[in-house]
């Protein structure tokens, strides 16, 4: 038992009066006698308790699963924190064909059956590779089971290698110099470095991928296609237990999820800002129409759910229904560069419009920024946020790809539901002034040529 | 699972007859009634205390209530009295909700494309409603009639319901109407000039003489009133003909919200109008390749083998090596499926792509191998599971076989059936679809 021994002192009055003193002292010489020096010697510490035991993984970083009882299907990704950026510098492609090439070979393993009843996707970008399957709950387990060899362990045939490089050249020779593709070359040299593989096409450059072997992607594969940092998530019509049975071999993880003791999440939660200062370039080409392209550093304390909803926000301003007039397409995503958040925006619009467009954007930002919305405004874009956000979600594999991307950058899947829920007004407007000085690219034709007759 | 639905009784007091010609019910009574419904919801599961208990009673006496696990097998079938019926699929924790109505339309021969019209224009005014909250709507016009699905987070049951409300409710606005036919005659248009459109409307009348394309034709459409289309929507529009799919995890009290003042009042025009379809002018779209089609009526109803057939017909199709285009289809026409092919050929391949088509169920049925018959049916079940992965999809998946078989339960049925398809199934079914006369069409330059 411990006593407190009260800041008083016999003899000393302390304007309470020395009857109160009196009755005071005794209670308080019976405490300090009851909590004495010699209690300290003889209390047994308590012994601590174990540190709980964390849920195994099976060896993955991170493993989440989220039973969805009213679905007909599972879905299943694995997601690793490398992508096309991750590409040798004399071997660009590596990840994209390294991705396409397995996903054939894993398809190709499949009996038939299975092959009718799964689909199975890769996506590759700048930072991230994803494998996505969703199948039925009556074949999960073969469908899992062939996605896993195949992704870690078959070497996949110089037919599937063939096969991928050839549906890539096609897509390169219809695209030979297109104006879309020099800008967004420009416009992510800009960003990162004209010399950074985050800036180049993630599928490669096209003599590149003409020269990649086998040899080359399972290079990229030993190398990034590691089960100890990557995550996955399972979605759809099975429960927990099903799930960690096939995935991990263990018990599932009591909250839905589990990450590894050594595993480091991917993204960012403080450090420099990617850049400083802004930069504007402009670029004139022989084209007929103008792209603009802006880029915004992003604080990496900023919750995650704060900037979907600045993003759609974004696209609320700048591309409502019926579009503004001359625009052709807008594009709002948060993207990654060096682990830390990025937002981008682009436009394709008439040239008439770029010098309009360039400040709608920035100034767009700087509406949201400074805006103070009545709570029952705001209320009504979070409940346009809440609904595209939760639709968007309403297939399984959606789902699971968030979930993935979440273990992945924190360790734990959001709970978008309640989190959305809980965004404010002030959040918003936060989020919008912590965004960092813009890299901005303009690419168009000259509009002040004269035209020459011949 | 016991077929057929449960009668709600004493939810709410019956309203006033309001007489033949009065128009819809006073509206002071139904916004009462939709107050007190509305007062009980809020941070409630239940109604209050005698309501519930007559809901329990009345309930027990005829509820179709199964303890299903499966995500397509109704969990519950209300019918309300002079109402919709309404039926529930499981979706325990689901974030977001789909409600699916569907009302069969029947159309005189010169109504012809008014069910697509009403489509047309009850998606666009729901449409304009759902943006700013970011809900979705869809609408389809479905061989029995219209069906209209509305998505959105659980927490907007409320406003989904007046969406639902929107959907069901009369044309009005003559501007809309007027744009709306424009459009329609445009794809009607569209259809009879082009050699694929017209093949595919020459092979319907062979297969339906009787039936009218449910996008219409020029001649009807360009004859429609607003009048005439308030009338078809006054005749089919009716509560008791309706269906109401629901997958999400809302409670009954809520659900019979959605349910109040849907479509159109008990009375009202209720034969079709014997006015003649407007005369059609014979198509004399040139046509530069020699176009055939074979159309097959199937017998079952909902035989899952149609679907398989289809498949394996289009397969065996591609496998030949020709110069010229073929199409497979399963047809909805009415209350029956056909399997329709058709093709197209320059001169010289004309012959060889008729005798492509002709034989195409007979060398279907000699090439057919377990295997091929496991893979192409393992296809059918996976595009429907597929389909059916979101909520709007699984009302899509159970509404749509509900409205072809009859029966609530019928889409598991037809997945049971299917799971059922054998290689010698499925000969036997081509050989009794090669044993009746088939349906020609043919163009010709």
């Amino acid at each position: 038992m411990t006593g407190r021994l009260l800041a008083y002192r016999p003899g000393v009055r302390d304007g309470i009066g020395a009857s109160v003193a009196r009755r005071v002292l005794p209670v308080v010489l019976l405490l300090a006698l009851l909590a004495g020096p010699g209690s300290a010697q003889d209390t047994v510490p308590p012994t601590p308790e174990p540190p709980p035991t964390p849920p195994a993984t099976g060896g993955w970083g991170a493993f989440g699963v989220s039973p969805r009882p009213g679905t007909t299907v599972v879905s299943a990704t694995i997601l690793f924190a490398h992508g096309s950026a991750s590409d040798p510098a004399d071997a660009s492609g590596s990840a994209w064909l390294t991705g396409e090439v397995l996903r054939r070979s894993v398809e190709a393993a499949l009996d038939p059956e299975l092959r009718a009843s799964t689909e199975l996707e890769v996506r590759v970008d700048r930072t991230r590779t994803a494998f996505r399957l969703v199948t039925l709950p009556d074949r999960w387990r073969d469908a899992w089971e062939a996605l896993e060899e195949g992704v870690f362990d078959r070497r996949p045939g110089q037919a599937e290698l063939e096969a991928a490089r050839a549906e890539l050249e096609e897509v390169f020779a219809f695209e030979s110099d297109a104006p879309g593709r020099d800008f967004e070359n420009e416009f992510r040299g800009l960003i990162a470095g004209a010399r950074s593989p985050w800036s180049h096409d993630p599928r490669g450059r096209r003599a590149d991928v003409a020269n990649v072997t086998l040899d080359d992607l399972e290079r990229y594969r030993s190398r990034h296609y590691d089960r100890s940092a990557a995550t996955v998530a399972v979605v759809g019509a099975l429960s927990s237990a099903e799930a960690a049975e096939v995935v991990t071999g263990e018990d599932p993880p009591p909250d839905g999820y589990a990450a590894a003791v050594d595993f480091e999440p991917a993204g960012a939660t403080s450090g420099q800002s990617l850049w400083s200062a802004p930069e504007r370039l402009e670029l004139t080409r022989e084209v007929t129409s103008s792209w603009i392209g802006v880029a915004f550093p992003v604080d990496p304390t900023i919750s995650r759910t704060v900037l979907e909803m600045l993003v759609h926000r974004l696209v609320e301003e700048l591309d409502p229904d019926p579009p503004p007039p001359g625009t052709f397409s807008v594009r709002v995503r948060l993207e990654e560069l060096r682990g830390r958040p990025l937002l981008t925006v682009e436009a394709a619009v008439l040239p008439e419009a770029a010098e309009r467009w360039e400040a709608r954007i920035v100034e767009s930002v700087e509406l949201i920024a400074s805006e103070e919305l009545d709570p029952a405004f705001f209320g009504w874009h979070r409940r346009h946020f809440r609904s595209a956000r939760l639709l968007e979600e309403a297939a399984p594999e959606a789902e699971g790809l968030r979930r993935a991307a979440d273990l992945l950058r924190t360790g734990r899947p959001r709970e978008l539901r309640s989190e959305i829920w809980e965004l404010q007004g002030p959040q918003l407007a936060r989020a919008a002034r912590t965004l960092g000085p813009p890299r901005i690219l303009v690419m168009g034709p000259d509009l002040s040529a004269e035209v020459r007759t011949p | 699972m016991k077929k057929g639905g449960g009668r709600l009784l004493a939810m709410t007091p019956p309203l006033p007859d309001a007489g033949p010609g009065a128009g819809r019910r006073p509206r002071p009574i139904v916004l009462a009634h939709a107050v007190v419904l509305l007062a009980a919801i809020p941070g409630a599961t239940s109604l209050p205390g005698a309501e519930v208990r007559a809901a329990q009673e009345a309930f027990g006496s005829g509820q179709d209530r199964v303890a299903s696990q499966h995500p397509l097998e109704p969990d519950t079938v209300y019918t309300l009295p002079d109402g919709p019926r309404i039926v529930t699929l499981p979706a325990p924790g689901a974030a977001t909700v789909s409600l699916r109505l569907s009302i069969p339309v029947t159309e005189a021969p010169a109504e012809a494309g008014a069910g697509r019209l009403l489509q047309m224009l009850a998606v666009e005014r729901a449409r304009g409603k759902a943006e700013p909250v970011g809900s979705e709507v869809t609408g389809a016009r479905t061989a029995s009639g219209v069906a209209y699905t509305v998505s959105g987070p659980v927490e907007e049951i409320d406003h989904l319901a007046w969406l639902l409300r929107e959907v069901a409710a009369a044309p009005s606005n003559d501007v809309w109407f007027r744009r709306a036919r424009t459009r329609l005659v445009a794809e009607a248009r569209e259809r009879e000039e082009t050699p694929s459109g017209r093949i595919a409307a020459e092979l319907r009348r062979a297969i339906a003489p009787a039936s009218a394309p449910l996008g219409g034709t020029t001649g009807t459409l360009e004859s429609l009133t607003l009048a005439e289309l308030r009338n078809v929507w006054a005749r089919t529009h009716r509560p008791s003909e309706m269906t109401v799919v629901v997958a999400g995890d809302v409670p009954l009290e809520l659900l019979l919200l959605t349910t109040l003042d849907l479509g159109s009042p008990s009375d009202g025009p209720t034969t079709l109008p014997s006015r003649d379809a407007p005369r059609l002018t014979p198509n004399q779209t040139e046509v530069i390749r020699y176009w055939y089609g074979e159309g097959h009526m199937l017998s079952g109803v909902d035989d899952p083998r149609g679907d398989v057939a289809a498949l394996l017909v289009a397969e065996q199709l591609r496998s030949l090596d020709r110069d010229f285009e073929t199409t497979v289809q399963l047809w909805e026409i009415d209350s029956r499926k056909a399997l329709v092919t058709f093709g197209a050929a320059y001169a010289r391949d004309r012959q060889a792509m008729r005798s492509a088509l002709r034989s195409a169920l007979d060398a279907t049925r000699e090439q057919l191998t377990p295997a091929k018959v496991v893979e192409a049916v393992a296809r059918v079940r996976a595009r429907a599971l597929f389909g059916a992965r979101t909520p709007s999809g699984r009302t899509a998946f159970v509404g749509r076989h509900l409205e072809i078989a009859g029966a609530t339960a019928a889409g598991t049925v037809f997945l049971e059936a299917l799971d059922a398809v054998t290689v010698e199934s499925m000969r036997a079914f081509f050989t009794e679809l090669a044993a009746s006369p088939a349906l020609e069409a043919e163009i010709r330059p």
